[in-house]
This record gives structure tokens, C-alpha cells and sequence, in this order.
């Protein structure tokens, strides 16, 4: 019995380089994902996955860092929701809504007007992961650390935000401050998985591992470990399959959170039966 | 039309009604009736089950026990239940009382939109009819959502907590509106957190906490110690001024 | 017809585009008021891998695999998002990236579909044949007559579902037919403007619409009017610029919401700077 197959895959430099990334892109994603939770802003962070695309482009335009352009966008689709908002009429989710295809579908229509078009804009919606260079490394790696080190500082203030807003405010926290420091470090963090997984799939890691902790987990910083377990995990998983099943890395990463989601959701609704099942076999017929 | 002579049949009758909610019980053994065209409160506690009585009346949770309610009925929820940025004006949203009778395919006539104006005129809006609903003040939109019950001319109204947290003039025209929709012969049924406007206005009480505390005439029931049952609180009445004095934290619902 | 439309096949695309504008406009108003814009982009993005698995598997085709996707959607969400703890969209957002990313692998290691990645995610104007140009006609019809019947109980119970429920109307009666039109309104739409931007269409003319008028009728017909126009000037820059027409139609829509929203801002600042100053 030998384990050669576990070890296999990272004889390849380009498949170490691609762990790395794939852990610390899940890792991150799967922590930020629970505030982005318990906050209510899925919506919020699958618009931003798709409005950076606009950011990508214009980068790409200009001869500018990719990354510069999509954290410019995110702060732009930051802003626009909240002005949007602002004139009463239209609902959040309404102007979030709005700005997701319109920003979006002007990425893609720059990317279309450019060379090389098709493989580019493949690599912009399903991640190119297994092209990920030093650079891109050494920018997944500090950006982890600049996420850890503000979740270490604010996160139990941002915590406090989610769980109970006027109270936060009543306590002299500045809700603003902090709602823009969650939005900015949700933007931060999908550059990073955008090299990962793509811009389609970084919902899949945003989302799925805090929905998955918090089927399993009752309290909140023990969910915020298992999930950036999972996203991590998820990653690794992904990668073996895209080796030995020769499957896209960024779909096979973002099927694997699904999987764990999917079958955590199962064991929740089983035990909810059970429990409603106990209970009415409890109270007795009547 | 006079107000129903006694020993005509009651407009609402339960038995022995309870409801509970995923197993905990939220309302226990009430037994009570209305007679026809009266103005019945009912008091209680916070999660005393006022509610979810309302909501048992009007048949949309399930219960055990019985009740029974003469004729059709008309609802006006809680205000905060309504979606203020709703693009209709005031006038819009009392049609909607017509809509249940027009069905899906015919549409509001004249007669639905001079009922619907009517009303607003009753409620002392007929200025603000193309107002866009979301502009108006928190008593003039409880004022067109009663009016909106009332053009679904049912024979039985009820209302949550129709007088919270709106201005005193709103508050008179919609109590004024609602005697003289009794006098026509129609019943009505409210709860109410204010104690002293029930005592006021209403024909009969009920007081709930969980379970049925009292039910009658309001000068038989409205006694300090059936309220301090009810409330776990102290009476206390000043020149006509009735307030409560509470003891300790509130009773968990 | 002058040059952006001189086309056969653009003439197609043209007719579908103005026929789809009467249930885009009409749902999309729906989509705005109810705050159903996630749920809209979920079930376009989610009819990826139906339309995957359709052209992989010729007896199902990509209409019927979309189709199913999308009912199996619909379903998916409505079941799990009873859970209290997963508020804000999280099941919707779960769900759909599971869908793109089984989209994603099917294509890339079962099917291999030879058709582009590009014209089932971004739509093309080369896919729309002359049943297509029928089933849009088909859903027009379908839609008009379905949201006119039950226009009114929509209102009732988007604006007070508390009071819509005793009264008789059946919200929940509304919520299945809204949703099974969105579903096909959305369907019927995918080889013109493909998965991913379907939601520009259903949210963004609606939304500018909202910003015009208070009331609910003018809110529709413009929603309608706006569809039509931004779909026409977004197919012919399409063709203009050789981009995919689902970028082309969002991009324009987004154009059009942004200036309508300046120009109502800057309204209102001069009525209330007049009436300051009336006020003075």
C-alpha cells in the first residue's frame, strides 16, 4: 500500500504554485464568506465577482496591474449601490441588480473588442489557476495577511455590526467605517480568488463554505474556522480532481464546496425531521 | 340600520379555541362571542396572543377547537406589515378592497372607484386621493387602509392594533368611522394596547394573557383587579387617567 | 433596412428582441418591486448547464435542458431558503454557482460541446432561428395575458401580502404564476442574450422606469417601451462592433438607467431649490 497518489500531483511546480493559491483564495473567501453571511450580502458579493470584470478590462486597456482595476470597481459598485439606495425608491437588491449586468456586460464588451479575446475572457470567468505565477502568489499571500490581520483587529466589531446594528452604533462604533472595511476586504479577496477560481465560481467559494459552517457550527467564530477549513479543503479536493480526472481546476473547486454544502444541507433537513417527528410523537395522541 | 336586538345570533363564536406555533402554544381554552354590531377590544400583555386570535378568526392558521364567524370579514394587519414603496397613490389602495369581488377577469367600474372615494371622504382624505401613498403621514395611511377594509364590505372587520403609532386626529376619525360602522350594524373587532381608549370606546372586552383572562361588557370587565391579572401590573387611575405601573421585568411570552 | 439591420438573420434577432420586450418589461416590474433581482440573475446563470447537457444530448435539446434547469432552480431555492439561517440570498447564490459550475465541467470534460463558450453564456445573434422568433411571439402572448388577469392581485399582495391572504386574493397563487413565466420568459430568451446578462433585461428597464413614475401602469408600459428600445440599439451595436449581444444590451441598459437617474437627480435638485426658494 503506498500513498504515491496523494503526493503525486505536486511534483509539478505549477501544481505547487496552484495549492498554495487555491488554499490561501479559499481559506480567505470562506472566512470573509460567514460576515458576508450573516450580513445578508450574497447578492452583494456575486455582484462584485461580475463587476470587477469591468475593472480587468480597463486594467488590461490602460497596461495597468489587473488588480488595481478590479479593487477600483469593486469600490465604484461600493458606492453606486449605496447612492442608488440612497434616492428611496429603488430597493438594494434592486440596485444591485442593476449594477451587476450593467457593469458586467460592459467588461465583456470591452474584452470582445480587444485581441486574443476568447481565451482571455475564458480565463476571466473560470480562473486560470493552474497558470498562476510567483507575483500572483506573493499578492494572494499579502493580501491573506492584510485580511487576517484586520479580521484579527475588527472582527469581533464587525461581528457585533451584523448581530446587532443600532446597538453597534449606540456604543459609539462607526457602523459606516465598518461596513466599508467588510465591502473593501470582500473586494480584496475576490481579486484573489478571481486568478482561483474565476469570476463565475467566486460565489461558490464566498458563500458555500460559511452556509455549510453554519449548518454544523452554533456559534460564530468556531463557524468562521470550519469554513475557512472548507474553502481550503475545497480547494485541495479540486485540484486532485482537475489531475487525475483532467476536469477545469475552477469548476472541480467550486463542485467540491457545492458537494460539502449539498450534503450538510441533507443532514440539517434529516435532523429537523427527526426532531418535528419526536415532537409530535411526544405530545401524544390527543 | 339599528344595532342587532338581542337574541339575534352572535357574529363571532369560539370554543374552547387554541393555537400553538411549532409546537408552543400561543393561545389556550378561549371561549367567547361577539354579538352583532358591537365594538369589541382586545387587551393584553405583549404575546399575549391578541394576534394570532385575529389571525385564527380569520382562518389562516390552524387551531383546534372551534370558531365560527358570521359572515364575510375584512382585515386591516399591523402598518408595518405593508411595502411603503409600493408605486400606487391612496386611492389605489382602497380599490384594492374591491379587487377579492372583481376577480381575475373583470375590472374595478364606477361604482368600485365612487365606493373607494366615498371612503377617503369619510377618512377626511379626499384631497390627498392621487397622493402617492408612500408620502403620506403614518395616521393618514392607517386611515386608507381602513378604508380599505371597509370597501371590502364585509360583515365582520378586524384590526391590529389600528391606533399604534399614529397622531391623535387620525386616531379620532378612525375610532368615529369604526362606531359608526358598528351603528350600521356591521360588528367590529381591534386589539388595542391602550387601556384607557378601550375602556372609552369599545361595547365589549376581551382580555387575553395566553389564555382567556375576562370577556364582557366593558363596565364589567374593565375592573383593576381582572387588569392586574392580565398585566401582572399595577392600576393606577389619575383624574379619568388610567396608567400602569409594572412590576419587575416583563412575564416572557 | 439601413446597414446595422440589413441582415436576414438580424431581422430575426430584431423581431425577437421587440417580441421578448413585452414579458421582460412586464416581469421586470414585478422583479423590482418584489426585490427579486437575485432570484432573476440566478435562474438565467442557473440554465447554463441545462443548455450544456441540451446540446451535448441532441434527442433533449438546449430548449428542454434549460427549461428543467431552471424549474429545478426554482424548486432548489424555494425549498431551502425556508431556513431562517440563511438569509440574504445565500441559498440563491449557492445554488446558482453549484449550476455554473457543473455547467463548467460538463462542458469541459463530458460533452465538450463544439459550440463556444461565449454564445451560451453572452448569447449570439447568429443563434436565433425562425422558431425561436414563434416561441417568442408564443411567451409575448402568454405573458400579456397571464400578468393583465392577475395584474391586480400581484399589487394587492406585493404591496400588503398580511391583508392580500385573508382577503382571498392567494399570494401564493401569484407567487407560482410569477415564477413559472420568469422561468420562460428567461428561457425563451438565451440564444439572444445568453445566461449571464439575462438580468439586465428583466431588472434594468424596470428599475429606470421606477425612477420616472409613482404609479404602476405608466411604471409597465415604460418598462416595456424601454426594453424594446435598449434591446434594438444593443443588437445593432452588436453587430456594429462584432460583441456578444447579451454584453452589448447590459452594457446599454446600465447607459440608459444611469442617465435617466442623473437627469431625475438633477430635477429634483432644481424643484427643491425652487421651492426653497419659494419658501424664503
Amino acid at each position: 500500500m503506498t500513498l504515491d497518489w496523494l503526493l503525486d500531483p505536486w511534483s509539478a511546480g505549477f501544481m505547487r504554485r496552484a495549492l498554495v493559491e487555491a488554499v490561501l483564495a479559499g481559506a480567505l473567501c470562506g472566512a470573509l464568506g460567514c460576515f458576508v453571511l450573516v450580513r445578508g450580502l450574497a447578492f452583494f458579493g456575486e455582484s462584485i465577482s461580475h463587476t470587477i470584470v469591468l475593472g480587468v478590462a480597463l486594467a488590461f486597456l490602460a497596461g495597468l496591474p489587473v488588480s488595481l482595476g478590479a479593487a477600483a470597481l469593486a469600490a465604484v459598485t461600493v458606492l453606486a449601490v449605496q447612492a442608488i439606495g440612497a434616492g428611496g425608491r429603488l430597493s438594494r437588491d434592486t440596485a444591485i441588480g442593476i449594477l451587476l449586468p450593467s457593469l458586467f456586460g460592459a467588461g465583456v464588451a470591452l474584452i470582445a473588442l480587444s485581441e486574443g479575446y476568447r481565451s482571455r475572457l475564458e480565463d476571466v470567468l473560470f480562473g486560470s489557476i493552474l497558470g498562476v505565477t510567483d507575483a500572483d502568489l506573493i499578492l494572494a499571500a499579502a493580501v491573506a495577511a492584510a485580511v487576517a490581520g484586520a479580521l484579527l483587529l475588527a472582527g469581533k466589531e464587525l461581528a457585533l455590526v451584523a448581530f446587532d446594528r443600532s446597538t453597534a452604533r449606540a456604543m459609539g462604533y462607526s457602523v459606516r467605517l465598518l461596513d466599508l472595511l467588510l465591502l473593501g476586504l470582500v473586494a480584496l479577496a475576490a481579486v484573489v480568488a478571481l486568478r482561483a477560481v474565476g469570476n463565475l465560481l467566486l460565489t461558490a467559494l464566498l458563500v458555500g463554505p460559511p452556509v455549510t459552517a453554519r449548518m454544523l457550527c452554533r456559534r460564530f467564530w468556531p463557524m468562521v474556522a470550519l469554513a475557512a477549513a472548507l474553502g481550503a479543503g475545497a480547494g485541495i479536493a479540486g485540484l486532485y480532481a482537475t489531475w487525475y480526472f483532467d476536469v477545469g481546476a475552477g469548476p472541480a473547486i467550486a463542485l467540491a464546496v457545492g458537494c460539502v454544502a449539498v450534503a450538510a444541507s441533507l443532514v440539517a433537513q434529516g435532523r429537523r425531521w427527526e426532531r418535528r417527528r419526536a415532537a409530535t410523537a411526544g405530545a401524544g395522541p390527543q | 340600520m339599528k344595532r342587532a336586538a338581542a337574541g339575534s345570533p352572535p357574529a363571532i363564536v369560539a370554543l374552547d379555541l387554541s393555537v400553538a406555533y411549532e409546537g408552543r402554544p400561543a393561545l389556550t381554552g378561549v371561549t367567547f362571542s361577539v354579538p352583532a354590531g358591537t365594538l369589541a377590544g382586545v387587551l393584553g400583555p405583549n404575546g399575549a396572543g391578541k394576534t394570532t386570535l385575529l389571525r385564527a378568526l380569520l382562518g389562516v392558521v390552524s387551531h383546534t377547537g372551534s370558531v365560527e364567524v358570521n359572515g364575510s370579514t375584512s382585515y386591516v394587519p399591523q402598518l408595518s406589515a405593508v411595502d411603503r414603496t409600493f408605486p400606487v397613490d391612496a386611492l389605489g389602495v382602497v380599490l384594492m378592497g374591491r379587487y377579492p369581488r372583481l376577480g381575475w377577469l373583470r375590472a374595478p367600474r364606477a361604482n368600485d372607484r365612487r365606493v373607494a372615494a366615498e371612503l377617503l371622504d369619510q377618512m377626511g382624505l379626499s384631497d390627498r386621493a392621487r397622493s402617492p401613498f408612500a408620502s403620506l403621514s403614518g395616521g393618514q395611511r392607517q386611515r386608507v387602509l381602513v378604508a380599505r377594509a371597509l370597501a371590502q364590505e364585509g360583515e365582520v372587520m378586524l384590526l391590529d392594533e389600528p391606533l399604534t403609532g399614529i397622531d391623535v386626529a387620525s386616531q379620532e376619525v378612525v375610532l368615529q368611522v369604526l362606531a359608526d360602522h358598528c351603528a350600521d350594524g356591521h360588528t367590529v373587532c381591534m386589539t388595542t394596547h391602550d387601556l384607557a381608549q378601550a375602556a372609552r370606546v369599545c361595547d365589549r372586552l376581551l382580555i387575553l394573557d395566553g389564555r382567556l383572562v375576562a370577556e364582557g361588557p366593558t363596565r364589567e370587565v374593565f375592573r383593576p383587579e381582572i387588569i392586574r391579572a392580565a398585566y401582572r401590573a399595577e392600576l393606577l387611575s389619575l383624574d379619568g387617567e388610567t396608567a400602569l405601573v409594572h412590576h419587575g421585568v416583563h412575564p416572557a411570552p | 433596412m439601413p446597414p446595422p439591420f440589413d441582415a436576414p438573420y438580424i431581422e430575426r434577432a430584431l423581431l425577437a428582441g421587440v417580441l421578448l420586450a413585452v414579458p421582460f418589461g412586464l416581469l421586470g416590474t414585478w422583479v423590482v418591486l418584489r426585490g427579486l433581482a437575485f432570484f432573476a440573475h440566478g435562474v438565467g446563470v442557473a440554465t447554463f448547464p441545462g443548455v450544456v447537457v441540451g446540446l451535448g444530448l441532441p434527442a433533449l435539446g438546449p430548449i428542454a435542458g434549460s427549461l428543467a434547469a431552471a424549474a429545478g432552480f426554482t424548486a432548489a431555492v424555494s425549498l431551502f431558503e425556508r431556513d431562517h439561517r440563511l438569509r440574504g440570498g445565500a441559498v440563491t447564490g449557492l445554488v446558482l454557482a453549484i449550476a455554473l459550475a457543473l455547467g463548467g465541467l460538463l462542458l469541459t470534460s463530458v460533452f465538450r460541446v463544439a459550440a463556444p463558450v461565449e454564445s451560451a453564456l453572452f448569447g449570439s445573434l447568429l443563434a436565433i432561428s425562425g422558431a425561436d422568433v414563434v416561441r417568442c411571439a408564443a411567451v409575448a402572448l402568454v405573458a400579456l395575458v397571464t400578468l393583465v388577469l392577475t395584474g391586480r392581485s400581484l399589487a394587492a399582495s406585493t404591496f400588503d401580502r398580511e391583508w392580500a391572504g385573508p382577503a382571498g386574493l392567494r399570494p401564493g397563487r401569484g407567487d407560482v404564476v410569477l415564477l413559472g413565466l420568469l422561468a420562460l420568459a428567461v428561457v425563451t430568451a438565451l440564444p439572444a442574450v445568453g445566461s449571464l446578462l439575462v438580468s439586465g433585461l428583466l431588472v434594468v428597464p424596470a428599475a429606470t422606469a421606477r425612477l420616472v413614475t409613482d404609479r404602476l401602469a405608466p411604471m409597465q408600459a415604460l418598462a416595456v417601451a424601454l426594453c424594446a428600445l435598449e434591446t434594438v440599439l444593443g443588437l445593432a451595436l452588436a453587430r456594429t462592433l462584432d460583441i456578444p449581444p447579451g454584453a452589448a444590451v447590459a452594457a446599454l441598459a446600465g447607459l440608459g438607467f444611469g442617465l435617466v437617474a442623473a437627469v431625475a437627480g438633477l430635477i429634483r435638485r432644481a424643484r427643491h431649490a425652487s421651492r426653497i426658494g419659494a419658501g424664503a
